[in-house]
């Protein structure tokens, strides 16, 4: 690699380590790392916890579990991952920052060394994520070595088979293959969808089994042989022969995947500095609160008119124009994900029973949707100056704020509810039924606590690059403290609900209908709550 | 020194620069105007290395940008004109890379002398991610003199500069053309182009309408519409343009 690029690439190693440091200097910055730290070693400790054997050990049986997992799945969620970039190829195959484009591309590099410097910046971050995930999985692979050398070999391939596939697709943009490229995926996952909803609908079969069988097929085999090399980097029982050899065949297929880079890359340039260009801006728009997903588009077709209505109208207005143009297809994505739940679990045969079911729909509405759903205060940072100059009373511009992410959490939720109920042939629980009734009160509180908290913490929504401990531990934090006061929320709902029950004789309706009150009075309480936190809210302030 | 010739820039149906051909001699200042959108910042970007053309040849200090882009490269200086850096590296830090890119032997004098020169010493140790928009800018002009271009781009070089900053780098910009450089500002402030340039190019919707030494495009256009300075030419040139192509 080029001296002055190797240079650079080592300054901002140290300068991300010495931005790291300068973070978790300040008492908020080692409050969130201590918090990422307690949630690391709970993970290294169930890893390592085992009754039957030492520490660093997990059961027998439960590692020939994992294996027989990483040999069976592993290839086909590798391939699963290539599918999906062939067909949504689009982005930049190597992603230059503008700072990058500025200094690099008019300096004395050539191509060729910016590329190398580029793919030595992925190895960088790789081997730190590597190091991250051989902590996170002791016992999981045969050895601690294996893992790394398994992990750093997949996270590259990973990335170079995204840039190789983009490369190509960019050089060859015009060609009508490449155009049929995506309907032609689509129809064909499509069919194989159908195929494994018929096959698990008339049989006894899961989704899993049949997957398993496609595996161990002999289409499967061939198909999915690349993508074996780096499962079986994972189960190599010693260094020689197997880790060597499986390296060696895993070197090569990275190796094969830069040549394609390069050879394709100079007739890619134009269009990979374009979607370097569009992918920069669509970064700078996702940290002022905008999703992954938000529309490309750079003209939209104007609405006239504004409601009043008292003043929510226009803040409700602008969230839903904020919602469809930036959060469209995540809406679209979660509405899809929602109608399939219940097909899906009734497909997979679940066992995990009632406990794992609330859990999973829990951490789905508590923690991912507030995330991706960002259309109220979290995506105004820079307009809550507009905001407070407007002639509404502050608590009408924040009800109005939560209007638009309750009432489209609340649709998306309610769907899945009803999806599971439709296929569930009966045997949902009921708990599910009494979750559809509150789903609007838990919404309001939940996107409630959300704005306060981001209006008395005002942060960025996206992690600073690789390891920003600071990010995952304020996330921790932050979900902790909003399941506390919805689980209080809950109980003191509850608690009003069985005093309802007892006092009305044991009638459900009561008990419904005064849980219900309880709770919609407590979320209504964080809208006063949250005009407080933004009248207060100091407009200079810089986001943490 | 800087030499375009017939240079044409498409982006697929769009035609942000079309037959362009103009050139730059050493010492000499060239202003680039034009309304948004007009190509300016194309050209600039073209010239440096950052795009391509799509046709016609662009040559810095003899070598062609796409034939010869490292050769091209080692005599450009290029200011963009939104400067923004790498966040986690210091001040002095974005020098250092700048010398070691370029090849500066014994940088550490001149990185001094520049730190100096734009009121940044007391920033030598300040991350990027700290600095102003100004302050940023100042950085960025002092990583393009450090190893003293023959060719200078400047894409609004003075946004975001305070009066002094203002002062210092067009002082700096004379002294360089003085010296023997060719230089290029892409500038909307038609009065620093009127203060600082030898030559004007006056591009509208990717066209080149007007190019010459300044008092020859003045004079021209004073013949024909009376007035004679920048401003009243400018707006003479692209409304002459709008007129001809309705």
């Amino acid at each position: 690699m080029n001296a002055a690029l190797s240079q650079l690439l080592l300054l901002r190693l140290r300068g991300g380590v010495r931005y790291r440091l300068k973070q978790f200097a300040t008492p908020r910055g080692a409050l969130f790392l201590l918090a990422a730290a307690g949630v690391v070693w709970l993970l290294l400790g169930a890893g390592m916890s085992s009754p039957a054997g030492g520490p660093g050990q997990i059961p027998l049986e439960d590692a020939m579990k994992m294996r027989s997992i990483i040999s069976g799945f592993m290839p086909l969620a590798l391939f699963g991952a290539c599918l999906f970039t062939v067909l949504a190829a689009s982005g930049p195959a190597l992603h230059f920052s503008q700072n990058e484009i500025n200094f690099l591309f008019a300096g004395p590099f050539s191509r060729r060394s910016l590329v190398i410097y580029k793919i030595g910046a992925y190895f960088a971050g790789a081997v730190l994520s590597a190091a991250i995930f051989t902590l996170l999985m002791p016992g999981r692979a045969s050895t601690g070595f294996a893992a790394f050398t398994g992990s750093l070999l997949t996270l590259l391939f990973v990335q170079l088979s995204a840039a190789a596939f983009n490369t190509f697709a960019q050089a060859f943009a015009g060609n009508r293959l490449m155009r049929a490229r995506q309907p032609a995926i689509a129809l064909l996952l499509a069919m194989v969808a159908a195929a494994m909803f018929y096959v698990t609908a008339t049989t006894d079969k899961t989704i899993f089994d049949v997957l398993s069988q496609f595996r161990q097929s002999w289409p499967g085999t061939i198909l999915l042989a690349p993508f074996a090399v780096f499962a079986e980097l994972f189960l190599a029982e010693s260094i020689f022969p197997d880790l060597v050899l499986w390296s060696g065949c895993a070197i090569a297929i990275n190796a094969a995947l830069l040549l394609v880079i390069l050879r394709f890359d100079g007739r890619a340039a134009d269009h990979a500095l374009l979607a370097s260009h569009r992918l920069s801006n669509r970064w700078a728009r996702m940290r002022q609160g905008a999703s992954f997903w938000a529309s490309q588009k750079t003209t939209g077709r104007s609405l006239r008119r504004a409601p009043h209505l008292g003043g929510l109208g226009p803040i409700v207005w602008r969230q839903t124009i904020n919602a469809v143009r930036n959060s469209g297809r995540v809406i679209l994505v979660f509405f899809v994900v929602a109608m399939l739940t219940g097909p899906v679990l009734a497909s997979a045969n679940t066992t995990s029973g009632v406990t794992g079911m609330v859990g999973l729909l829990y951490f789905f509405v508590a923690f991912m949707m507030p995330r991706s759903l960002v259309c109220d205060f979290r995506c105004e940072l820079g307009s809550i100056e507009l905001y407070k100059a407007l002639p509404i009373a502050p608590w009408r511009i924040c009800a109005a704020q939560l209007l638009v992410p309750v009432a489209l959490s609340s649709a998306i939720q309610l769907v899945m509810i009803f999806s599971i109920l439709i296929f569930s042939d009966g045997r949902a629980p009921p708990v599910l039924i009494a979750l559809s009734v509150l789903t609007v009160p838990a919404n309001l509180l939940l996107y409630g606590l959300e704005n306060l908290i981001f209006l008395v913490f005002p942060t960025k929504l996206l992690p600073v690059g690789r390891a920003d401990f600071e990010f995952i531990g304020r996330t921790l934090v932050d979900f902790v403290a909003k399941t506390i006061i919805i689980v209080a929320a809950a109980a003191a709902a509850s608690g009003a609900g069985l005093a309802a029950l007892q006092a009305s004789g044991r009638s459900w309706v009561w008990f419904a209908v005064t849980s219900w009150l309880v709770l919609s009075l407590i979320a209504a309480l964080t809208v006063p709550l949250l005009a407080c936190a933004f009248r207060r809210f100091r407009v200079s302030q810089t986001i943490a | 020194m800087i030499k375009v010739k017939n240079f044409r820039k498409s982006y697929g149906d769009l035609v942000a620069v079309n037959d362009l051909s103009f050139e730059v001699g050493p010492g000499d200042i060239l202003g680039l105007v034009g309304s948004n959108g007009a190509g300016k910042s194309t050209t600039l970007r073209a010239l440096s290395g950052i795009i391509g053309p799509t046709s016609g040849s662009l040559e810095i200090a003899g070598h062609d940008i796409v034939a010869a882009p490292i050769e091209a490269k080692q005599s450009l200086g290029y200011i963009p004109d939104d400067p923004r850096l790498f966040d986690t590296l210091t001040v002095w830090e974005h020098l250092a890379f700048s010398a070691s890119s370029y090849g500066v032997t014994a940088p550490e004098d001149k990185m001094e002398a520049l730190l100096t020169s734009f009121d940044l010493a007391k920033k030598r140790d300040a991350l990027a991610h700290d600095l102003s928009r100004g302050m940023r800018q100042k950085v960025a002009i002092a990583c393009a003199f450090l190893h003293d271009p023959q060719v200078l781009l400047f894409d609004e070089p003075l946004t975001g500069l305070d009066p002094l900053g203002i002062r210092n780098i067009q002082h700096s910009m004379r002294e360089r053309a003085r010296a023997g450089a060719a230089i290029i500002i892409s500038s909307h402030l038609l009065s620093l182009v009127e203060n600082l340039c030898t030559h004007l190019l006056v591009l509208d919707q990717g066209a080149c309408r007007r190019f010459g030494t300044m008092e020859e495009v003045l004079h021209d256009v004073s013949r024909t519409h009376g007035d004679s300075d920048l401003e009243s030419a400018f707006f003479a040139i692209t409304a002459d343009a709008q007129a001809a192509a309705e």
